[in-house]
């Protein structure tokens, strides 16, 4: 009996130390976000107050205040805010359709050179899109696209993690589904938008989760194809305010609340989908 | 019936690949080129005119000759020698915890996903104040532990390694995600028959676990050091290249080049530079870790 209980022991030992670990692990991942938001509740003048030393008082939002909410939108992040709603809402929009066709090239019809044109799409997406940002901007500039939604929404539009990821959604439908409804006379246009897409919920989920997120974490395409403030996006608008308004620690934290709230509850949300998503199409593709 | 689907695919296939393949050409080849032909021109003014005049190769001579440059490149290599690695040790790390089997393993999951949904630059924004040498939390906990404050991004020495902490904080989950997927897939009656030869936890990880991962990490490594190699927000946010250039970046410089003093044709050529040799250091990467044994 000795040495099972010891074995026992060890057991519940490693759980424990287990546990320690990934809390630990917690702390310092929430430790920043949940610090930032407290403090975007604290009126500015005694910010710094209760910093050091450390005391129950560093923790706890009091004085309770809103003022910080109030400022950044006299400072115009209500306009950052809509300009971030309205490219993110249209290149999710657009990126779905654009990307699901490629997809369904990719995965079900066949023509000579798809392989290539499937290589060479693959191959510059994988170029980071932030390295290509400066001679983008000298393109854009010579459209003259400079300060306009357009350019923040057309370059993010086509995606090649989402195009790989309708490709992999749609071989895994059997081809006779599309032989019989070429059967009944179907184009591939209806084949597309009436068979194709009603079935492909998951994958839409997960495509619009991947375009939603890399458009709005996106920061230094915006920052230097909008250098207005009319058509600046929140990312771009909090960088400002911390190089403007340094010392207002509680309006970067309040800025910081809202940029990170949206895409944060969403993403915990639908976690699963998005798991699905990034380990699915960018590994096996 | 087979010649008719053939028939209707073609035109199918390229009225639905157009935008695709204009979207390619215009917004990430051409960009490419743009940057390549650029770099061996200069802008120069004659005459009270801006001129382009063909420079051959002298931007990237006097790059190589410039100090500003060479600290840049440096700065980028060594930043991505010590990034990279300590991001995916943690996230194989944490993706080990988090795949066993434990009560609340789900809830711990969803809490480390949290920095996924943050940019790099909200990241900077609190990071910066949370290790303002001055009056950062940061610096009253390390006291509070009887320790003394640090100076952190005013540190020549320190600037690089905070930059290193905040985008580690911010990245490494995202990793993790890749890594749980991974070691998901791992059959677990290959560790039963270890535990039944005797192996111990860690000679069953280096044994099974690593080398059933590989592909993946390689992988991971590879997008890793992509993201990383053009590292960005960080420098513009709160370091702004100092002190005394330690994180002046290559990405950082080129911007600096090109939007602060307005010679793109500089600008061209590191971001050119950037891009082979990104394109080396993943050749590499494939090259030491893509064996197949």
């Amino acid at each position: 009996m000795v040495p099972t209980s010891a074995l026992a022991v060890k057991r519940t030992g490693l759980t424990l130390t287990w546990y320690l670990i990934v809390f630990i692990g917690m702390i310092v991942t929430l430790f920043p976000v949940v610090w930032g938001f407290i403090s975007s509740f604290r009126p500015n003048p005694i910010i710094f107050r209760y910093i050091s030393p450390l005391s129950l008082m560093t923790f706890s939002p009091t004085p309770f205040s809103l003022e910080a909410y109030f400022e950044i939108f006299n400072k115009g992040f209500g306009r950052a805010l809509f300009n971030t709603f309205f490219v993110t809402a249209s290149t999710v929009g657009l990126g779905l359709v654009v990307n699901s066709m490629g997809g369904i090239v990719f995965a079900k019809m066949r023509f000579p050179g798809k392989n290539l044109i499937f290589m060479v799409t693959v191959f510059a997406y994988l170029v980071p899109f932030q390295a290509i940002a400066i001679p983008l901007f000298i393109l854009i500039r010579s459209l003259g696209w400079m300060n306009s939604y357009q350019a923040l929404i057309i370059p993010a539009t086509l995606n090649g993690v989402v195009i790989l990821l309708f490709r992999q959604f749609f071989m895994a439908i059997p081809d006779d589904y599309v032989d019989s409804a070429k059967i009944d006379g179907a184009r591939w246009r209806t084949i597309y938008w009436r068979l194709f897409l009603p079935m492909s919920g998951p994958a839409l989920i997960s495509a619009g989760l991947i375009l939603f997120l890399d458009i709005w974490l996106a920061f230094l395409w915006p920052l230097i194809a909008n250098p207005s403030r009319e058509y600046a996006i929140v990312q771009v608008a909090i960088a400002r305010l911390t190089s403007e308004y340094g010392v207002f620690w509680n309006e970067q934290f309040a800025a910081a609340t809202i940029t990170a709230v949206i895409p944060v509850i969403i993403l915990m949300s639908l976690q699963k989908y998005y798991i699905r998503a990034v380990t699915g199409s960018e590994i096996k593709g | 019936m087979q010649i008719l689907r053939l028939k209707s695919d073609h035109k199918s296939a390229a009225l639905f690949l157009l935008p695709v393949v204009l979207g390619l050409v215009i917004f990430r080849l051409y960009p490419i080129g743009t940057a390549l032909i650029d770099s061996l021109f200069t802008e120069v003014f004659r005459g009270g005119q801006r001129t382009r005049q063909f420079v051959g190769l002298e931007n990237y001579l006097d790059l190589f000759r410039d100090p500003v440059f060479r600290n840049s490149f440096r700065v980028t290599l060594v930043f991505n020698v010590f990034v990279n690695p300590i991001q995916i040790f943690i996230a194989l790390l944490l993706a080990l915890l988090l795949t066993a089997r434990k009560p609340g393993v789900g809830l711990f999951i969803s809490i480390y996903i949290i920095p996924v949904g943050m940019s790099v630059s909200v990241a900077s924004v609190i990071w910066r104040i949370l290790l303002n040498p001055d009056q950062g939390i940061v610096n009253s906990i390390l006291m509070w532990l009887g320790m003394s404050p640090q100076p952190f991004f005013i540190s020549s020495s320190q600037a690089l390694w905070s930059i290193i902490l905040l985008t580690s904080w911010k990245g490494v989950s995202f990793w993790m995600i890749f890594l749980i997927a991974g070691l998901n897939d791992i059959p677990r009656s290959l560790y039963e028959s270890a535990q039944i030869d005797g192996a111990n936890y860690l000679r069953q990880t280096l044994s099974i676990t690593l080398p059933l991962i590989k592909r993946i990490l390689l992988f991971v490594l590879v997008v890793d050091t992509s993201v990383n190699w053009v590292l960005f927000d960080p420098m513009y946010i709160i370091t702004g290249g100092g002190p005394q250039q330690s994180t002046n970046v290559l990405m950082f410089e080129a911007y600096r080049s090109g939007f602060v003093f307005g010679d793109f044709g500089r600008s061209m050529a590191m971001v050119t530079i950037l891009l082979a040799s990104l394109l080396v250091v993943v050749a590499i990467q494939f090259r030491l870790l893509g064996r197949e044994d």
